[in-house]
């Protein structure tokens, strides 16, 4: 089956809290859009929220101790088969996910869901370093 | 995100809050939810009715609040939206098994 990239939107950020809203703003625009986003309105939530975990563990992590700094967010939509991807690229440190502790559910620990919640919410989930910095791949199907 | 705070009659602190509530306005949500427990409140009500995004930092506040009223000897209800977005965190990190959720403010009253 021939793999169909539809369309591609890139968007650079501050590596910032306060500027994350536009990331959400941005998918939000393209499920309004979108024909095969609309038919799937259910999964916004869940790629919003997904996207914006991951995102403020670069801001949070990888550029912890690193100011100005940008985050790049390339958003792909893809047909055959219907899917969405966004890379998440910092030129900050690196980390091995592997490392990262599950939640204790149940209590009532305060941090540490983020990657937790990036993996619930989405289909597919790679994180790896290359030369041009750290990537999370993030897909979800439709 | 705003905050809209009031105080019932039984001395519980309803606390609203709308639009998103997350890692970008968590630290003004946390330094509120601080002023109220160092006033003495123990007790409170957070309506989420009228949010539309709510993050792991935003949770977090609210997990946060808990703990602290609870050593208060306080509680603290939470009003979901019908929107099923907001309900999902609670239910995917099982914050939805910890806090006392109820339907409407009357009711979360009430169960005090």
């Amino acid at each position: 089956m021939e793999m169909k990239k539809t369309d591609q939107i890139e968007l650079t950020i501050p590596a910032n809290h306060k500027y994350l809203n536009i990331v959400s703003a941005c998918l939000e625009a393209l499920f309004e859009r979108d024909e095969i986003l609309k038919k799937n309105k259910d999964d916004f939530y869940a790629i919003q929220l997904g996207v914006h975990e991951a995102c403020t563990n670069v801001v949070d992590h990888a550029y912890k101790d690193i100011k100005d700094a940008n985050i790049y967010i390339k958003i792909e939509l893809w047909s055959e088969p219907a899917r969405l991807i966004v890379d998440i690229r910092d030129t900050g440190e690196s980390f091995d996910p592997e490392q990262i502790p599950s939640p204790d559910f149940g209590g009532l620990q305060i941090r540490g869901f983020g990657i937790h919640l990036v993996h619930q919410l989405m289909d597919g989930v790679i994180y790896f370093s290359a030369k041009d910095g750290n990537h999370w791949c993030l897909t979800k199907h439709f | 995100m705003n905050i809209n705070s009031e105080k019932t009659t039984s001395d519980i602190m309803i606390i609203k809050l709308d639009d998103r509530v997350d890692t970008f306005s968590a630290p003004n949500l946390r330094a509120h939810f601080s002023k109220l427990l160092a006033q003495g409140r123990a007790n409170f009500i957070v309506d989420l009715s009228d949010a539309t995004f709510l993050d792991s930092a935003g949770l977090a506040a609210l997990v946060k609040l808990l703990k602290d009223s609870r050593e208060k000897g306080g509680n603290v209800k939470i009003i979901l939206p019908e929107n099923k977005s907001v309900r999902r965190i609670f239910s995917l990190t099982k914050f939805d098994r910890v806090f006392d959720i109820q339907l409407t403010v009357p009711m979360a009253v009430g169960a005090f």
